[in-house]
This record gives structure tokens, sequence and C-alpha cells, in this order.
């Protein structure tokens, strides 16, 4: 009965002082964006474009979909923007009238319904009382007062506001409770909105990337004009030797001056001047080495002369031959750039791990070739009476750090919040209302009950017959 | 030898127990005492899931969470918890019958359909450490129970439903024990009022913990995207209960599709689709 009310409140148009045509469009829009219709349906068309979403994968490089769907169908896909669905402009625009029918939906609402909740009418007609989901017509031989106040203290102790007015020879009772749970819908949509709103400060003012820093290195982050600086990282294992956590201790630095430091890990970040950095991977370096062995073989007769372990950019010298090596370059990804003529790592994958070193004898620099740790025999240095092979080498860790900053994060959770607070109102606080009219009769009252309660009808069935069993047990005290 | 196996097989046989019960007592005989030792079989068949969780977490060291046997565990906990309550509360135990066959379904899918590998305890991967994948995954799977019990509820409107309009006799009575049609719809949109507001919780505290994590709280994942989904979709069952008085087989179809989008959710992304919450 009342939802209908507030129905038709929402949905009336606005009163036209004059019939213009920009009245005309006013009151369609209104009357479009104040239904729930329209939101239903937009839920509809979201769902289905997440759907789609879900199994088209997203913003991969067009060679995965060419090879999973095929050439015609990837033109098909990126034409109708299937390859980033949830940034397509209909997704936003469908997002944008989700937002618009909230707002209108809230604002032609709320006022209706505030005047529900606040209404403190207390007579009602005894065929309007009769007229509830629930009601019941009783009569007594107990005096009028003696009536109220066992109605009263009843209802009261049912946790009832209880309003009171006399009239003539009758007095109507009010009884109401929960009404705030009436708004629990609309602080639920509040919230969304709230939640689409911190969405869009990050996606305006916020930034996301990632960051590899080797440890003792330091990179400068001018987004909040300050240095980052790795001082040490370590992996932890479990005893089978999965991975268990990995760790970054890093120092902030400040025009060269230290101000804070953390050990990061995963799922636990570091916050500076509302920039964020998350512990998300980690690898080894792909353009230097610490240091590296290698093997010296005789390419006569094939047998090892000697092995040698040598740091990065040290001549060293080769045990019981006159060679030195000195280690000068490394790329993990050997790529040769025929156009650039320079060398360098293609990836950051340690797929084809190269060394350039400097073989010296007896002091003279004799070549600097390239050495290859998966195919050792792919360029022979012709130099010396030796063959060098890679034996190993350690190059130093990098930590990958993801960097963001999202000013809107926080509205978001208030958003949230809201939300999680709407839906918990809305759905166990339940307005309750009971009218009562009693009625003197000279020597014995007549009674009129109803009641209703916008939602749990199974409950507030049981309720209101213990309440009517309760009334009819007061005659008998 | 006592440990998390042992409970779990001490669980399927009670489950297995308490939907005999029910079903004797929902269609064959109209004999009370059945009614009540499906309870009753229920309540000790949670206590064993209880303690099958916690010897779980026991011998793992982490809570009961990490891959699907463990989940399957929970949800079972969690949707014959929530059924008690209901069967407390409102007294209808043929419900019983319903609930406890999908509870059957999904222990016989632990005990029986569950590739072994899912058995073994798997140490926590880094990402997963944090006092958030309890939170999370708890008001995720109150959430799932409270649409679980949705769904049997809202097949029991169906059958119900069509029985009364062909008025064959020997079906109806074989239904005599089945609530109103008024009720049923109304206990439906109970259990969804439960599942609604924790399956958000469980999407916030998730999107929270990402935040924290990896520094974004929504990256358009399929488990993220179809719980989205799935809130879509019970949002629509709400609006359109709440401002079309939709009532009946229309809000019974919808709650069924739900739970088909659950089971998705759950099932399908983690087996068919890619992404970060592969491991459950
Ligand atoms: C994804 C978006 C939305 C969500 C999650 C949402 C959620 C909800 C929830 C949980 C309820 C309470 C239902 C109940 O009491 O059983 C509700 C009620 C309602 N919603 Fe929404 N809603 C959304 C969008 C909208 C939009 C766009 C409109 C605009 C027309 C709208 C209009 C209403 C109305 C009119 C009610 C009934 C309010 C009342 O009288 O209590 N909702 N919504």
């Amino acid at each position: 009965m009342d939802e209908k009310k507030i129905e038709e409140a929402a949905a009336a148009a606005p009163k036209a002082k004059e019939t213009g045509l920009w009245d005309t469009i006013e009151g369609k829009f209104i009357e479009t964006f104040s239904s729930p219709k329209l939101a239903i349906f937009i839920f509809i068309i979201l769902a289905i474009l997440s759907i789609v979403g879900t199994f088209i994968e997203q913003n991969r490089e067009p060679a995965i979909y060419i090879s999973q769907h095929g050439e015609k169908w990837y033109r098909i896909i990126s034409v109708l923007g299937f390859t980033d669905i949830y940034h397509a402009w209909y997704f936003t625009l469908m997002i944008i009238l989700l937002s618009i029918n909230l707002s209108v939906c809230f604002s032609r609402r709320l006022p209706p319904k505030w005047r529900l909740i606040k209404d403190k009418t207390v007579i009602m007609a005894e065929d309007a009382i009769l007229r509830q989901k629930n009601s019941a017509r009783l009569n007594h031989n107990v005096s009028i007062q003696q009536m109220r106040d066992a109605i009263s203290g009843l209802l009261k102790k049912k946790r009832y506001n209880v309003l009171i007015e006399e009239k003539g020879s009758g007095i109507s009772i009010f009884a109401r409770k929960g009404a705030i749970g009436r708004i629990g819908s609309d602080i639920t949509h509040v919230g969304l909105l709230a939640i689409f709103l911190g969405a869009i400060i990050g996606s305006f003012f916020g930034f996301k990337g990632f960051a590899t820093i080797l440890e003792g290195e330091t990179k400068h982050f001018p987004q909040g004009g300050f240095d980052l600086r790795v001082d040490k990282f370590w992996i932890e294992y479990y005893d089978d030797y999965k991975i268990k956590d990995f760790f970054s201790a890093l120092t902030v630095l400040e025009n060269g001056k230290e101000v804070m430091k953390k050990t990061i890990e995963v799922n636990d970040p570091l916050k500076y001047k509302g920039i964020w950095f998350y512990q998300s991977s980690y690898g080894q370096a792909w353009d230097r080495v610490e240091k590296a062995r290698f093997f010296l073989t005789d390419k006569k007769t094939k047998g090892l002369v000697a092995e040698v372990i040598a740091d990065f950019g040290v001549e060293t010298p080769v045990p019981k031959t006159d060679i030195k090596v000195k280690v000068i370059g490394f790329a993990a990804d050997f790529y040769y750039d025929t156009e650039s003529k320079r060398i360098f790592s293609k990836s950051m994958e340690h797929n084809n791990p190269a060394i350039q070193v400097e073989i010296y004898e007896k002091g003279v620099l004799k070549s600097s070739p390239w050495l290859f740790a998966k195919y050792p025999e792919a360029f022979i240095d012709k130099s010396t009476k030796y063959f060098i092979e890679i034996g190993g080498y350690k190059a130093p860790q990098w930590t990958g750090l993801s960097v963001a900053r999202d000013p809107g994060v926080n509205v978001v959770w208030v958003g949230s919040t809201l939300l999680t607070v709407g839906l918990f109102l809305s759905f166990f606080i339940i307005h309750k209302r009971i009218w009562i009219k009693i009625v003197d009769k000279k020597d014995k009252v007549d009674i009129y009950v109803g009641g209703n309660a916008n939602k749990d009808k199974i409950n507030f069935d049981k309720e209101f017959s213990s309440l009517v069993d309760d009334l009819n047990r007061v005659s008998k005290m | 030898m006592i440990n998390s196996f042992f409970w779990v097989d001490v669980t399927f046989w009670l489950y297995l127990a308490s939907f005999a019960f029910y079903m004797l007592y929902g269609f064959f005989y109209k004999n009370e005492t059945l009614g009540q030792l499906g309870t009753v079989t229920a309540v000790l068949g949670f206590i064993t899931n209880t303690l099958a969780l916690g010897y779980r977490a026991y011998e793992s060291g982490h809570a009961p969470f990490a891959n699907l046997y463990e989940s399957m565990l929970l949800f079972t906990w969690a949707t014959v918890l929530g059924y008690l309550f209901m069967e407390f509360r409102y007294k209808f135990r043929i419900i019983g019958a319903f609930v406890m066959s999908l509870i059957f379904l999904s222990i016989l899918t632990i005990v029986w359909l569950l590739p072994y590998r899912y058995q073994a305890i798997d140490p926590l991967n880094p990402a997963l450490q944090s006092i958030w994948l309890e939170i999370h995954v708890i008001t995720t799977f109150i959430g799932y129970a409270g649409f679980a019990i949705s769904f049997g509820i809202s097949i029991m409107y169906l059958l119900k439903n069509g029985v009364e309009k062909k008025t064959v006799g020997g079906l109806k009575d074989f239904m005599a024990r089945f609530p109103d049609l008024g009720i049923l719809d109304d206990l439906n949109y109970k259990s969804i009022a439960w599942g609604f507001p924790f399956l958000t919780i469980g999407i916030i505290t998730g999107a929270y913990w990402a935040n924290y994590a990896w520094g974004t709280y929504w990256s358009w994942d399929p488990k993220e995207t179809w719980a989205a989904i799935v809130c879509l979709i019970y949002a629509g069952y709400l609006h359109a209960r709440v401002t079309h008085g939709w009532r009946g087989v229309r809000t019974a179809v919808f709650a069924i599709i739900g739970f088909l989008a659950i089971v998705f959710l759950y099932w399908g992304v983690s087996f068919i689709l890619p992404g970060l919450h592969a491991y459950a």
C-alpha cells in the first residue's frame, strides 16, 4: 500500500508550469530515469557484456586472438571493442546511465519515503484498520483504561514506539518500529554511487606502474619527488623448496636524506606520500653479472686444464696457465641488432645468456668474444689454445615492485561501507506498524487491531497473532 | 588413525544418513521420528564437518581454504549451518530433503569426484598469506550458503506450483509436507537476503585485500567479474521483487539462474577460464 504511494509519487511527472517543449523533455527524462525498470535493463546489458569479457581474454596481443579465434573473428572482436570490453565506450555509458538512474531514483523517492518514515498519524478509522494486511477485531469486558494500559505495556515490551491519542469515546494507538530499515536501500544506492565516483577519481588522478630495481640501486620517483633504494632482497622457502615469501628492504630518500625504512613483503606494502610500493615479483638482472665461472680445456687434448671464477670487471688470472680473463658484458637473452650493430638482451628472461670476456695472454689483450652458456661451441675463440666455456654465473637479483597511487580508493571504501550497512538495514531491520482503536461500549470495549510489515511476512504473522492472543488474555486477568 | 580424512569420511556417512532420513520423512512415511533423525544426523554431520576443517587447519598450519577440496568442505559446513538455523526458526523439515540432497552431492564430489591431487595439503603461496584470506573466504561462503538454500527452496516452489496447477491427486499428496507457496516464496527471499549481503562483503573484502596485496582493488579477472555478474542477477531478483512485485514462479526461476551462475563462479571459472583465482 505504502510502497505504491512512494512509487506513484516518484513516477509522477513534475508539475508543468507551462507545457513547453523543455518541460516535456524534462518530464520524459525523469519518467525514464526514475524507473527501476531501466535499472533491470541495465543490469542485463552489463551482465551480458561482462560474460562476453570473461570468455574472450582481455588486453592480449593480436597474435593471441588470431591463434585462438582466427583472423576474421579477431577483426570483428576488435572492432566491437571486445578485447578491452570493460573500458569500451558502451560499458562506460551503461555505468553512467546506471548512475543517473540511481541519482534520479534516489532523489524522487526519498521525500515520499521520508514522509512515510516520519508519519505519526495516530488516528485511523476502524475500517481502515481492518483493511491492513493483518487485522483482527475483538471485544472484551474490561475498562477502556485497563485495555489501553495493557496494550501499551505489551507493545512497549516488544520494543515498539507507542503513540496514544484519546478522542471522544475512543482511544487510538499507533505503534511502530524499524522505520530506519526503509532507507537501507537508499544508503546502498548512495554507497554504489560513491564507489563509481571513487573509481572515476582513481582513473583520472591515479597511476599504476611497475619498477624493477637491483639490490643496492636507487630509483627516482618523480610522481612523489623522492628516491627509493633497495638495500636487500631475499626469498624464504618452505622445507620442500616451494617459495614461502619474498622480501625487499627499502629506504626512502628525500634530497639524499633517509626519511623512512621498511621491509616489504607480499601482502605488506610500503606507503609514502600517497604512493604504495607492493612486492610483486623478482628476477635476475638481464644486463649484468656479478661473477662468472669458466672452464678452460686444451683444444688439442680436450682435457680440462683449469677452472676460474671471475668477478665482473676484474682481470683474473687462470691458474696453471698464462691467461687472464675479464668479464665485461652480459645479455640474458642475447640479441644482435643488425641495424644499430648493438648487442642487448631482448627480454628479461634468461633464455640465451651470453657473457662477453676479454682474454689476455701474458698480459696482452688477445680478443673479446661473446660466450654462450647454452651453445658453448657456437663460436670458438681462436686467439689462444684454450677452449673457454661458461660454467655458471651469478646475476644480481632485482625486485619487482608494483607502484600505485589511487586518490579515489578511500572513496571506494567509504562507498563499500555504506553499501554494506545499507544492505543490513534493508534486509534485517523491518518496518512494522500497528494501529489499534479501542472503542468504549459501556461495560465492554471493542478493539480493532491492524498492522503491516514491509517484509518478512512470516514473522510478522506470528508476531501479530501472538499479540492478538495476548490481548485476548487481558480480559481474563 | 584420526586425521582430517577420517572426519571427512564420517561426515560423508552422516550427511548421507541425514539426506536419507529427510527423504523418507518428506516423501514416504508420515513419521515425525524420521524427520528428527534427519535433524540429529545433520547436526552430527555438521560437528564432524567442523572437526574435519579443524584437523585440516591443524595439519596444514593454515586456514583450510587453499584449494577446492578444502573450500568444498567449507561450503557444506556453511550451508548445513544456515539450513539448521532455518529449520530451528521456521520448523519446515521438508526443506531439509532438498538442502541435504545438495549437501550430499557436494560431499560426494569431495570424496569421489575431485582429482586426488586436491586432497594433498599445499603450503600457501605468498599471496594467500593474510588474515584477509580468512575473512574473504568465510563471508563469501556464507553468501554461497544462502544462495544454495534459496536454490533448494526455489525447486520446491516450482514442483509444488506445477503440481497444484495440474491438481494430480497422488502427487499432491506426495507434497503434502511442503509449506504453502507464499511461505516458500518468503523463505526464498529470506535466504537471498542472507546470501546477498554476505557475498557483497566477500567481494568487498576481496577487493580490499587485492588492493593491499598488489595495488588494485578491481582488475576484472574472471572470478571477480563473475562475482559481479552474480550480484547483478540477484540485484535483478531483488528489484523485480521489491519494485515490481514479482513473486512465485518468476522469482523462483530467477533464484535458480542465480545459483547456476554461482556454480559457474565457483567451479566453472576455476576450471574453464584463466585468471588469478586459479587456486580455489
Ligand atoms: C547495481 C546496482 C544496484 C544495486 C546493487 C542495488 C541494490 C538494491 C538493494 C539491495 C535493494 C533492496 C532490496 C530489498 O529491500 O529487498 C534495492 C532496492 C531498490 N532499488 Fe536498487 N540497486 C541498484 C541499482 C538501482 C537503480 C539504478 C535503481 C533506479 C531506479 C534502483 C532502484 C531501487 C528501488 C526503487 C528499490 C526499492 C527501494 C525501497 O523502496 O526500499 N536500484 N536496490
